[in-house]
Formats: C-alpha cells, sequence, structure tokens
C-alpha cells in the first residue's frame, strides 16, 4: 500500500480517472482505484468524500443521486469539460514525475 | 428503546460536527450512510471499527464542511456577522428615520436585538447555528447600549459612569460567553442519542440558559442606566427597558420553546420513520 502523504498529491488524479468511462458513486471510485491498481492504491475511504466535495466545488466533477438497489441512494459522479482538461494535465504531470523518479531510483530499491 | 446501530451512532457524530445547512446535511449524511451500508459486516460492527476504517467522525465533518460551497455553510463566526450586520443595517436604517439621539439609538438597538435573538434562537434550535451564537448575539447589543450610554455620559455626566458599565458589561459578557462555551454545546450535543425525556430536558436547559443570557445582556443595560440616575439620557431608556425585557423574555421564550419543540417533534418523527 502506497503512503498516505505520497497518496494525497495523486488523489485527484485517480479520482478523476475513476469517473471517465462512466459516472461511479463513492464506493464504486475507491473500488475501481484499488483494482486497476492491483490494490497497491488503496485510498482511505474517509478522505475520499473531501476530495470529491473539492472536485465539484471546483468544477471538475458533477453529481446527481441514483437509487442503487431498492432501499439504498447513492450519489455519482461524472467528469466535467473542464474536468477532463484537468485531469489530462494531471496525468502528463504524473507521468512526467513517474519517468523521472524511475530514472533516479529505478533499480535503487 | 433497543440501541442505535453503530451506522446510525456513527453518523450521530459525524452530524454533530458537521457545519452546513439542512439541505446540506442531509445530502452529505445520506450520501455517507449509502457508502457504510456498503461495507461488510466486520467493518461495521460498533461505531468505533466504523470509525476506525472511515476516519474519526469530526475529524471527517470537518474536512468534509471545508469543502463545501460557502453558501451552504454554517461556520461558527458567519450567524455571527449575518446577525451582528442585520443589527446594524437596521439600526441605520432606524436611525436615518426616526432622528438620531442617543436614547432612540439605545432604545432601538435593544429592540433589533429582539429581532436577532428570536431569529438566531429559532436557528440554534433547529441546528443551523451554534448554541453559543444565541448567547453572543444577545450580548452584542447590550454592550452596544452601554457603550452608547458611556459614551454620552463622557461627553455629559460624570465619566466615571461610563468606566463602571463598559468594565461590568465586559466582564458580565465574558462569563456568560464563557457559560456559553461550555454549558450550550454540552446541552445540545449528539440529540440522537438522548432518550426522549433526556432530549426535552436537555433542550429546556439550553433555552433556559440562553434566556437568563438574554435577561443578563438586556438587564445589565437598564442597570447601567438605573446608574445615571436623573442624568441626561438614563430614565426613560430604562423605563422603556423594564417593559422590554419582560415582553421580550416572553416572547423570545415561547418562540424558543415552540421551536424546540418542532425540531424534537420531527426529530422523533424522523427516528421512528428510521427504526
Amino acid at each position: 500500500m502506497t503512503d498516505s502523504q505520497l497518496m494525497k498529491g495523486v488523489s485527484p488524479v485517480l479520482v478523476l480517472q475513476a469517473v471517465v468511462a462512466k459516472a461511479r458513486s463513492g464506493p464504486e471510485i475507491l473500488a475501481d482505484i484499488a483494482a486497476r491498481s492491483g490494490e497497491a492504491l488503496a485510498m482511505p475511504q474517509g478522505t475520499l468524500y473531501p476530495l470529491l466535495y473539492r472536485l465539484e466545488r471546483q468544477g471538475l466533477l458533477r453529481s446527481a443521486w441514483r437509487a442503487s438497489d431498492g432501499t439504498r441512494r447513492m450519489r455519482e459522479y461524472t467528469l466535467t469539460a473542464k474536468g477532463s482538461a484537468e485531469l489530462a494535465k494531471g496525468k502528463r504531470n504524473c507521468l512526467d514525475l513517474a519517468s523521472a523518479l524511475q530514472l533516479m531510483l529505478g533499480g535503487a530499491v | 428503546m433497543s440501541p442505535p446501530a453503530p451506522i446510525d451512532t456513527y453518523l450521530a457524530r459525524v452530524d454533530e460536527a458537521l457545519w452546513l445547512r439542512r439541505r446540506a446535511r442531509r445530502d452529505v449524511l445520506e450520501e455517507l450512510r449509502g457508502h457504510l451500508e456498503t461495507l461488510d459486516e466486520t467493518a461495521r460492527r460498533d461505531a468505533d471499527t466504523l470509525a476506525r476504517e472511515f476516519g474519526e467522525p469530526a475529524l471527517l465533518a470537518r474536512r468534509i464542511a471545508a469543502e463545501r460551497p460557502w453558501w451552504q455553510t454554517t461556520a461558527p463566526w458567519r450567524p455571527t456577522v449575518y446577525l451582528f450586520a442585520y443589527l446594524v443595517v437596521g439600526l441605520m436604517a432606524q436611525i436615518c428615520l426616526r432622528g438620531h439621539d442617543a436614547d432612540t439609538l439605545a432604545n432601538l438597538i435593544s429592540w433589533s436585538d429582539v429581532g436577532a435573538i428570536a431569529v438566531a434562537t429559532a436557528a440554534a434550535a433547529r441546528r443551523m447555528i451554534h448554541p453559543l451564537h444565541v448567547v453572543m448575539i444577545g450580548m452584542w447589543p447590550a454592550l452596544l447600549v452601554t457603550m452608547l450610554m458611556g459614551g454620552a455620559l463622557a461627553c455629559n455626566g460624570p465619566a466615571s459612569y461610563s468606566l463602571i458599565s463598559v468594565v461590568l458589561t465586559t466582564l458580565a459578557s465574558l462569563l456568560i460567553v464563557s457559560l456559553g462555551i461550555t454549558v450550550g454545546p454540552a446541552l445540545l450535543a449528539s440529540p440522537e442519542q438522548w432518550t426522549v425525556r433526556g432530549r426535552r430536558l436537555r433542550v429546556a436547559a439550553a433555552v433556559a440558559a440562553a434566556s437568563v443570557a438574554y435577561l443578563a445582556s438586556l438587564g445589565l443595560s437598564g442597570a447601567a442606566t438605573i446608574e445615571v440616575g436623573h442624568g441626561w439620557i438614563g430614565m426613560s431608556t430604562h423605563g422603556a427597558s423594564g417593559a422590554h425585557v419582560v415582553i421580550c423574555t416572553a416572547a423570545f421564550g415561547a418562540l424558543a420553546c415552540a421551536s424546540a419543540w418542532l425540531t424534537l417533534r420531527g426529530r422523533e418523527r424522523a427516528m421512528a420513520a428510521r427504526a
């Protein structure tokens, strides 16, 4: 599992990436991130909602209620146009950083 | 009565520290409830396990409230600023309409206080603002009135009166606000976990405490004018203050009780529906 301080910086990008293909609720976003990273990137559950609300406030996400089953209501999040642009920028930054770290630290573990 | 489910207990703890307006708060809690219900049984065995899994409730609530748009929040300072602005604007408007002698000013400040206190109490009973704000809002006009008296006396009477009244009011303000800080939140904390009788007692006690604070603040401005005796400004203001205190406290108490009662009824119905 990745250190929470390291996760903080990349979390917005991960969340935006998780809702690119389709609208997802909070638990689905966490599950998607964990599944696609092979459980290596597990966000603490409590950090998700403050982050989702921040991204929504910044206009990067949009949300709406949907009934996920008979009784439980879930709010699902979709990416906005501004969110797509921000995601592209965030992905570029993350990949650049990953390449630089690979050059710097590659094979040093 | 069976104990509340772990999710209810956890959400009640989040709710306590969630300074959001009613609809925004309901949305957040409902969304969190939906998420918590997806956790497996082991993770939601009790509220403490949930807190370990999902985060410490008060911290989570503060983080969430900080990320919501400003107009959805009821941050502790905001209602005070709104109501103080209301007092100042109302006062200025009335000064323009009615003249600007100090006697009128003192009465107008006090009457504006009635409106502010009534609105604040109703809001506190519905948990839109903190009970402490009612006390703080109640203190502002008293301080203004007394300082106004003091200012007038400094120009027209013995300077010691102004000093005494300002010192007295400041000390009483500190005392009452300290009381509000310690007693108010404790009285109104965790309403979902109270018994029906306990809730009624606590709300009644909170209303009584706010009433006493209100009385104290108005009474104190009256006391300041009594000291003036037959001075330039004292008696007429004090004459108005006596009836004012009785009528306004009765109106304020009735409104606060009605609001608290309606809130309790609403909560009881919500709890019954949830059960």
